[in-house]
């Protein structure tokens, strides 16, 4: 027994360990099975997956330029952008929905039932709110809950709140130009962002690494520089708001255009707008009537039609013309002035804004000479101002005209004309007859650095009428302000010329005109003879303390006169015009 | 040759043996083990990215643990194991049933694995239940020895018993460690015996079951078709695979650097658990994982001496099984993560977080080392059996042998022939 388990014990515990052995073997043989595996995958198709997780993880991403900033004509800022947080959730990462909608309803003001809808949305991403003051970010930081971000983002500030709102426009939330300059140069300003790549984690949140790098650098929106004066714009904001609430009307407006260049120095509509937040006030408030709405604007209209009549040669200013003591029957029309007058001069048809005599005036122009000077003022076309939403108003076509057409349009009906154009067409009077293009864009430079692009001086126009015409209208509308319609824009600091204007306004279903609306406007020139702005005035309905264009908007173009006058530092006259003289 | 004189080459052999220190094989395992504990260490770190210093104290609290383990491991003898197989079995039990009661048992990622004791890490009964069902296999071998062959106690007994604790595990559920434990015992007993052809018809007559067991949970299933085919569903059942393979690769010869992986942060699910390897694989590329595989296979044969050179049946068995549990469960685990056999949530050993994976591996580990000591000073130990036990076991031994004999077969485990020290078994 024994030496049988002795000779057979080495044999079979040799059979053990040949059996383990071969269990080991077997083991190191998958573990070499395995080896060539991670070949395959990390020699042979390393490439295949080294793309893939670049594509999962390797993010560009935006990185937003500055917008640029808009200044006024003196460098007065009217618009910039700040660096603010903007808090979001990732409901997914949100532990508590509802005790995280409670306080940060809490801290941030926001809808708790809209946040709490928010954080159980099947999604990674909401908006709790954006662009909050730093002192919001910092409480919101330091809660530290969970699921709850914050980024920056740019937000656009207006530091002189609503001064000039409809010249400025607006963003949406996104620095998106919605209106305004804002919008005409939007593609300026917005500048071209920047690219980067970063890293991100599963969630697609990003980390920050040193493997993050900038593939392009931001580029910081251009600089617009506005020809408006903000001081200028608050004047004429001041006064028209001041007439606004005198008068009641349903919509005013004020422009002031530098005579010389056309440069619009103000541009005012009431009723206004915060472009903070445009939403808190209706839509229609957002309109630059000055340039979207069309008017007949009636007797300012006028000095048009006789300096096209004096620049054919039809008449001169001595020529004379029986008005019929202020009603004359043309046709199966009924011609009416406010006053009625016997023989005139053009120059008195003018002074005493003589329907009658206008039309006579026009009448031997003729209907292509009436059509050709109008045109010529450049009536029917957009000014080109850079601003959206300009229209170019209605002159109707010469073979649309009838028989009473020709007297219609030499008193301003017939003919819807933007507020701008009919401003714009007045520095006729100031050039020696030429037209000179409202413009709003005084140059645009690199951010704090030179300019790329200036108006330049002087901007040509259109010839309308010569200047010798153009001087002698110009001496007839000193005569409306000193002893005419337009008494009430005469002060002693400054000679003004102007023209008032008191016109139907047409219905709103397009046929005739209504009862009892009016538009009234005043058109002013100073300091005569050598003027430097031109101040337009009007106003939508008034509904309180006259209607006339002469009682309510001749004063408002007085006072801005005046005060933009001395801002521009033009010496004051030194004697005072006699009451009802000569000039 | 003399008994005196092979005794005195054999005392000298031994002193030049002490000398040198890592020649012996026990010091050779221990310097293994603590590569790969360190190893796991630093990949533990590397894997949280942030939160270093809690991860660090986390871990290295975890290691203390399993150093305290790896301690009562390698000092014991380990036949201390053997006596109290019993007993271990029964604690095993209770364990796998507890950890099913819902008042006791934590649920995590939709299994109940856990139980909290108020360690650092939740106690998963699972890990140690490896080690316990290798040691209790082990004693249960050589306690049949002569009857292996028998089809009741070769093999209905153990794998009745095997069945009902894998059945256990199988309940929380945990199917990948469930067919581990199973493969590992399964092939001890093969190994010491048990005919094969019992095995064949066991899984024969067990695959309804394992059809059942796949095909009946929806979420097998789909592992299973997503690893046949992970682009098929790229964000959905195959996203878990993709993504690993997507780290291992884009590691490619040299890997990112330590600490430079991506794949962590949130795209890779488990990356620091059941899908280590494919950080390493990604951070170390394929010189670090080769690296790492190379470590494996050395510390593989580095066992096989020790398995080989065992001195008495349980010893032989319990080395070899806890060296095929190491072995199996890291190819396991590799073979996951690269996508060569369906996800099943298999811990790597010594490197994946999960403190009862590293505890309980380091205590095998710890028995590994006591074993190849044992083999080292033989005049330590008396390979008599226990006095106790004496007459049962040379009963067993001896009518094992008489019926093996008659048999003609050759199966008698038979430890190195050195001198005098066999261990007296006739």
């Amino acid at each position: 027994m024994t030496s049988a388990t002795d000779t057979e014990r080495p044999r079979a515990g040799r059979a053990l360990r040949v059996r383990a052995t071969m269990v080991i073997a077997a083991l190191l043989l998958v573990f070499a099975l395995l080896t060539a595996r991670l070949a395959q995958l990390q020699i042979v198709e390393a490439d295949t997956y080294r793309h893939y997780a670049e594509r999962q993880q390797v993010l560009s991403r935006e990185l937003s330029a500055p917008r640029g900033r808009v200044f006024d004509r003196r460098g007065r800022l009217l618009a910039a952008s700040v660096q603010r947080y903007s808090i979001f959730a990732d409901p997914k990462g949100v532990r508590e929905p509802d005790a995280t909608a409670a306080i940060l309803s809490e801290v941030l003001g926001v809808s708790r039932r809209r946040l709490e809808q928010d954080l159980r949305k099947d999604r990674y991403f909401v908006w709790v709110r954006r662009q909050v003051p730093d002192r919001l970010a910092q409480r919101v930081r330091r809660l530290s809950l969970p699921g709850v971000h914050m980024r920056r983002e740019s937000k656009r500030l207006y530091p002189q709140g609503r001064l000039g709102a409809h010249v400025i426009g607006f963003t949406d939330i996104d620095g998106r130009g919605l209106a305004g300059v804002e919008r005409t140069m939007d593609a300026l300003l917005r500048g071209r962002p920047g690219m980067e790549t970063v890293l991100c984690d599963g969630g697609r949140r990003i980390f920050r690494s040193e493997l993050d790098r900038v593939d392009r650098e931001p580029f910081q929106g251009f600089d617009v520089h506005l020809s408006l004066d903000a001081y200028i714009q608050q004047i004429a904001e001041e006064e028209l708001a001041r007439a606004f609430e005198r008068h009641g009307p349903e919509a005013a407006g004020a422009l002031v255009l530098d005579a010389r260049d056309g440069s619009v120095l103000a541009m005012a509509s009431l009723p206004a707008f915060d472009p903070q937040n445009p939403t808190a006030t209706p839509v229609a408030n957002q309109r630059n009537i000055a340039i979207t709405d069309a008017y007949e604007f009636g007797s300012v209209m006028k000095p048009f039609s006789i300096a096209a009549a004096l620049d054919a040669g039809a008449v001169t200013p001595k020529t004379e013309f029986d008005c019929h003591m202020g009603e004359w029957h043309i046709g199966a029309r009924r011609l009416r002035d406010v006053q009625g007058h016997g023989v005139l001069s053009v120059s008195d048809i003018l002074c005493h804004s003589s329907n009658i005599g206008t039309a006579q005036v026009a009448m031997r122009l003729g209907i292509e000479g009436l059509y050709a000077g109008m045109r010529a003022f450049g009536f029917g076309r957009q000014t080109g101002i850079a601003l959206p939403g300009e229209i170019g108003g209605i002159v109707r076509p010469l073979r649309a005209w009838n028989s009473y057409s020709v007297v219609s349009v030499s008193f301003g009906q017939e003919l819807a004309l933007t507020p701008l154009a009919v401003a714009g067409a007045f520095t006729a009077f100031a050039n020696d007859g030429v037209v000179v293009h409202p413009r709003i864009i005084e140059s645009i430079s690199v951010p704090d650095g030179e300019a790329v692009y200036t108006a330049g001086e002087p901007i040509t126009g259109n010839r309308a009428v010569g200047p010798t015409v153009a001087a002698e209208v110009l001496h007839m509308m000193r005569r409306v302000v000193a002893e005419g319609t337009g008494r009430n824009a005469r002060m002693d600091e400054y000679p003004v010329a102007g023209k008032t204007g008191t016109a139907q306004l047409a219905r709103e279903d397009g046929r005739g005109y209504s009862e009892g609306r009016y538009l009234a406007s005043f058109a002013g020139l100073a300091p005569y003879p050598d003027c430097r702005v031109v101040v337009l005035v009007f106003l939508k309905n008034p509904t309180r303390e006259g209607y006339y264009g002469g009682r309510t908007a001749a004063p408002v173009v007085r006072d801005i006169i005046r005060r933009t006058l001395r801002y521009m530092q033009v010496p004051e006259s030194e004697t005072p015009a006699p009451d009802g003289g000569p000039v | 040759m003399s008994q005196i004189s092979a005794t005195e080459e054999h005392l000298q052999t031994r002193q030049r043996v002490a000398r040198i220190g890592w020649r012996r094989p026990s010091v050779r395992l221990t310097l293994l083990f603590g590569a790969l504990v360190c190893f796991g260490l630093v990949m533990a770190v590397s894997a949280t990215g942030t939160e270093f210093t809690a991860t660090l104290t986390h871990r290295l609290g975890l290691t203390g643990l399993g150093l305290c383990a790896f301690l009562l491991g390698a000092n014991t003898d380990y036949h201390l194991w053997r006596r109290h197989h019993v007993g271990l079995l029964l604690l095993t039990f209770i364990a796998l049933m507890a950890v099913l009661v819902p008042g006791i048992g934590a649920v995590r990622w939709g299994a109940r694995r856990w139980i909290d004791l108020g360690l650092p890490f939740g106690f998963q009964p699972s890990e140690f239940a490896k080690v316990t069902l290798c040691i209790w296999t082990a004693a249960y071998c050589e306690r049949n020895l002569g009857r292996i062959r028998t089809f009741t106690h070769g093999f209905l007994a153990p794998l009745a018993l095997l069945g009902l604790a894998c059945g256990l595990i199988l309940l929380q559920p945990d199917f990948g460690t469930a067919v581990l434990t199973g493969l590992v015992c399964v092939t001890v007993l093969m190994v010491m015996g048990t005919r094969p052809l019992f095995l064949l018809l066991a899984c024969a007559a067990s695959l309804p079951l394992l059809h059942q067991l796949v095909f009946d949970v929806p979420y097998r299933l789909r592992r299973v078709t997503a690893f046949l085919d992970p682009w098929g569903d790229p964000r959905g059942a195959g996203y878990q695979l993709i993504q690993s393979l997507v780290a291992i690769g884009s590691g490619g010869l040299t890997g990112l650097g330590l600490g430079a992986g991506r794949q962590k942060a949130e795209f890779l699910p488990g990356a620091h658990n059941d899908f280590a390897f494919s950080v390493i694989g990604e951070e170390l590329g394929f010189i670090g994982s080769v690296g790492l595989i190379l470590l494996l296979a050395l510390l593989l044969w580095q066992c096989l001496r020790v398995v080989k050179g065992s001195r008495d049946p349980f010893g032989f068995a319990l080395a070899l099984g806890l060296t095929v549990l190491l072995g199996v469960q890291s190819a396991a685990h590799i073979a996951v993560a690269t996508g060569c056999v369906p996800t099943k949530g298999l811990s790597l050993p010594f490197i994946s977080a999960g403190g009862s994976s590293l505890v309980a591996s380091m205590l095998a580990a710890g028995i590994l080392v006591s074993i190849a000591r044992s083999q080292e000073q033989p005049e330590r130990f008396d390979f008599s059996p226990p006095a106790g036990d004496a007459p049962l076991y040379e009963q067993a031994v001896n009518s094992g042998l008489r019926k093996l004999a008659r048999a003609g077969a050759s199966i008698v485990p038979t430890p190195e022939p050195e001198g005098g020290d066999e261990p007296r078994v006739s």
